[in-house]
């Protein structure tokens, strides 16, 4: 049992605690709070000075699966094919040795969600995981969702792919989509019989996940940048009944009542981010607030390796420069991350029962000039090391 | 006349930092700066007493108004050839950019702009050329024309995987470091042999060394002397024909001439070495940028007093280059005593966001005051115009940026940026009487101001 006391604990769950006690055992949080009886077999750790958070959580990123160090050649994060790979899946391109876990954990980020790339219309599955521990405990949902491109995203295959079928207009990336989702329906409801294509496997494995977008069990986690795309979404959900996330969003701000409305989630960003690429050409740092503002539920995302993992905590502090409330703020690398990631029942928030997977901060972790102290997964120490 | 009255204020300059300041500005230059200060009757005044103020921020190394961001084709890098000493990257510039309005508001009012390092979308090969041409530094806030600084500013040169990789995908030199070095090597030595054969032509003899010649002067030599090989008027000695005059061998030549120095773009260890010794050889002025792996050769830097522009920070290692990229970089280069900026590269980050590049070098060990310097007067410094910007002192442009907390805080947000005394974010509120402002706490300045203006407004 271990009683990490004295720290300024932000639970996510509303409160701020100076002089807080985070008492943990088994892995899990088994008492938070401002007077927590400490057991007198527990390891005491005096955190005063400190700030403990829950361990930050980056619901879009590519660690693992585009290489840190290595050549691009080595990169397993394109399937550039086919337009339609929803057979492959994130999970066995990672490398868990790659460095980027450990520059999450550098930045206090404990969670993960690692997404195949955005050159195919329908590009595999999502994987959702810790940064580091038990690999029994590891991972946190597989598949998490069904990753899927619009925009330029969608059409870019075709560079890469040279002459193979991809679709070069935002009509033919709906098509596609459409054209998959009606197999997968049919598919649903008569088998080969109704589909006679998902004789062949890859196509049928496809068919097998989208199907479980149909029944809602994972959403459609989709990039997408502006209107017109999501536009093209909306009409897709209201044909098809699928949940989906937008991904990047540089636009969605301008739509923000209807994504309320709708109840779409965000991933947005990176905010620090790479704008020579095309890819993101008019995000805009006031959006995460405009988004909270309107009702959605928003996340912020590095997209490692545009931006490095470790500087997730920096996407929320300058949304803070933007205007959004600091509570606010936090909550996006946090509880909504995990509401977003659909493991908020064990993750996001410094609560009884939770996985104990939290951060300690020399000062204030949005801010550029605090450090790691230690970060803890599953209540082990991972990174740096527990204060005496 | 314009008066700020500035809350904590970093000046970057002689004065240090100083609790408050009155900060009092004619004609887009500071006039005046105190701690206290006699405001003459008239003055605007702007109430920054709230603020930390420091000088408007100086980025180093950017491609702003070469490409708007995400749209169009980028203009950065003409990648049809290795060796383009001759371009410039004025010529490109775009000062409707909306990128450079976005750096502004978010204080950085100074850019060098350079050309190379063009992304594009689908390719992971950064594309730049060997020599990618002459760069320049201007002012973010334009009112329709570029507000130049200095120009050509440098030339920017381009070692390592980045020009490597931009060849080889066309199946063109160079393919190997060597060769990036070797044709480096033969354009400077073919620059000499020019200006030399230009010196010889010239009417002064060929005993000038081509350093000294004076630009367009092998024309001027030209008209005087007569055809290759003739008797001069006197009749004593022969001059020979002016060579041809060739752009590229000029900029090469002002470069052997230090009027402006080679910025190199260099990762790796060994091209910091290479460039380094280039420079040596051929005695030109040498910046470094980039610099990711500067710190496991800091002495090397140090002791040649060659100046590091270094970042992004915020880089994931994306590949082999870059994998002993480190945010100590900057601390453990300034610990070995090299003169130092902090740079974005944007738009590879938005520049906006400068001083919380330099916030995560302070975060490993950069001294406050030094990840201040990088992103104002050290900058400025190594661009060239610090008689211009770069610090608040008299004399010097009336640039300045306020932050609503500490300046190298992701979450503090800016308040008041003025440039050439011009207020782009901020309201001046009316005209102040005559009285003291400054004094006391930060506050009382405030109050002052509100007082005198109520004043002056009666």
């Amino acid at each position: 049992m271990l009683a990490i006391r004295g720290a300024t604990v932000w639970t996510g769950t509303g409160q701020t605690i100076e002089g807080g006690t985070v008492l943990i055992e088994g892995g899990r949080i088994a008492a938070v709070g401002p007077r927590v009886e400490i057991p007198a077999d527990a390891t005491v750790v005096d955190a005063r000075g400190l700030f403990a958070v829950p361990g930050f959580i980056d619901c879009h990123c590519h660690v693992g699966i585009v290489p840190e160090e290595l050549d691009w050649e080595y990169a397993d994060v394109n399937e550039t094919t086919d337009p339609v790979t929803g057979h492959v899946r994130a999970i066995d391109g990672i490398d868990f040795d790659d460095p980027g876990f450990s520059d999450a954990l550098e930045g206090g980020v404990t969670a993960l969600l690692i997404h195949p790339g955005s050159s195919n219309v329908i590009g595999g599955t999502d994987v959702a995981v810790k940064t580091a521990g038990d690999f029994s405990r590891r991972i946190l949902r597989d598949p998490a969702g069904m990753k899927m491109a619009w925009s330029r995203g969608g059409k870019s295959g075709r560079m890469q792919g040279k002459n193979l079928p991809y679709p070069t207009t935002r009509m033919g990336v709906a098509a596609i989509v459409r054209q998959m989702l009606t197999e997968a329906r049919r598919f649903m409801e008569g088998g080969e019989e109704a589909v006679p294509a998902a004789r062949d496997p890859a196509r049928r494995m496809t068919l097998e996940v989208l199907a479980r977008v149909l029944r809602r069990e994972i959403p459609a986690r989709v990039h997408s940048m502006q209107p017109v795309d999501f536009h093209a979404l909306f009409r897709l959900q209201d044909e098809f009944g699928f949940d989906f996330t937008i991904e990047h969003g540089d636009e969605a701000h301008l739509m923000a009542d209807i994504l309320a409305r709708r109840g779409i989630p965000v991933v947005y960003g990176p905010l620090l981010g790479d704008r020579r690429v095309p890819m993101f050409p008019r995000s805009d740092p006031q959006a995460p607030r405009i988004l909270a503002e309107a009702g959605v539920t928003v996340a912020l995302q590095t997209d490692h390796p545009v931006v490095s993992i470790r500087d997730l905590r920096l996407q929320a502090g300058i949304a803070v420069r933007y205007g959004l409330p600091v509570d606010e703020a936090l909550k996006m690398i946090t509880i909504n991350a995990a509401r977003i990631m659909g493991v908020a029942d064990r993750l996001g928030t410094l609560e009884p029962g939770k996985d104990a997977d939290l951060a300690l901060f020399t000062g204030h972790p949005l801010e550029a000039q605090s450090r790691v102290q230690c970060v803890l997964i599953d209540g082990q120490p991972v990174w740096g090391t527990l204060p005496s | 006349m314009l008066a700020i009255l500035a809350g904590r204020t970093h000046t970057c300059g002689p004065r240090g930092t100083l609790p408050q300041a009155v900060i009092l500005i004619e004609g887009g230059k500071i006039v005046a700066l105190e701690e206290r200060l006699e405001l003459p009757p008239g003055t605007q005044v702007v109430d920054a007493s709230a603020l930390t103020v420091m000088p408007g921020l100086v980025d180093a190394h950017t491609h702003l108004g070469l490409q708007r961001e995400g749209l169009g084709v980028p203009d950065a890098n003409e990648d049809t050839a290795p060796l383009n000493p001759h371009l410039r990257v004025l010529d490109a510039f775009d000062p409707l950019d909306e990128a450079l309005a976005d750096a502004c508001r978010a204080g950085v009012t100074t850019v060098g702009v350079l050309p190379g390092s063009t992304m594009s979308f689908g390719s992971p090969v950064e594309r730049i050329s060997v020599i990618a041409g002459q760069g320049a530094v201007v002012k973010t806030l334009c009112r329709g024309e570029p507000v130049v600084l200095r120009e050509p500013a440098a030339l920017k040169l381009a070692f390592g995987d980045h020009p490597k990789r931009t060849f080889a995908e066309k199946k063109a030199p160079p393919a190997t470091r060597m060769n990036i070095v070797g044709m480096l090597r033969e354009s400077l030595v073919g620059a000499r042999l020019y200006g030399e054969a230009r010196a010889a032509a010239a009417p002064s003899g060929g005993s000038r060394e081509a350093g000294n010649a004076s630009p367009g002067g092998g024309a001027r030599g030209g008209e005087q002397s007569g055809p290759a090989g003739e008797p001069t008027a006197s009749g004593l000695r022969h001059r020979p024909a002016p060579p041809e005059y060739d752009l590229k061998k000029e900029a090469l030549l002002s470069l052997l001439r230090r009027e402006f120095p080679a910025r190199a773009h260099v990762h790796r260890a060994q091209d910091i070495l290479a460039a380094l010794r280039l420079a040596e050889e051929f005695g030109f002025d040498l910046v470094l940028d980039h610099v990711t792996e500067g710190y496991l050769v800091a002495d090397a830097i140090a002791r040649r007093g060659v100046p590091c522009v270094v970042g992004p920070l915020p880089f994931a290692r994306r590949g082999p280059e870059l994998k002993n990229i480190s945010l100590a970089n900057p601390a453990r280069l300034a610990a070995a005593g090299v003169r130092l900026a902090i740079t974005t590269d944007s738009p590879t980050y938005p520049a906006g966001y400068l001083p919380v590049h330099a916030g995560m070098a302070v975060r490993e060990g950069l001294p406050y005051e030094e990840a201040l310097r990088a992103i104002t007067i050290s900058a400025a410094e190594i661009l060239g115009v610090a008689d211009r910007v770069g610090s608040l002192e008299p004399g010097k442009d009336a640039d300045l940026v306020g932050f609503t907390g500490d300046p190298l805080q992701a979450t503090s947000r800016v308040g008041l940026v003025v440039v050439s005394g011009e207020i782009v974010t901020g309201e001046a509120r009316g005209a102040a009487g005559a009285f003291a402002a400054g004094g006391g706490a930060c506050g009382t300045g405030a109050r002052a101001a509100r007082d005198g203006r109520e004043g002056g407004e009666r």
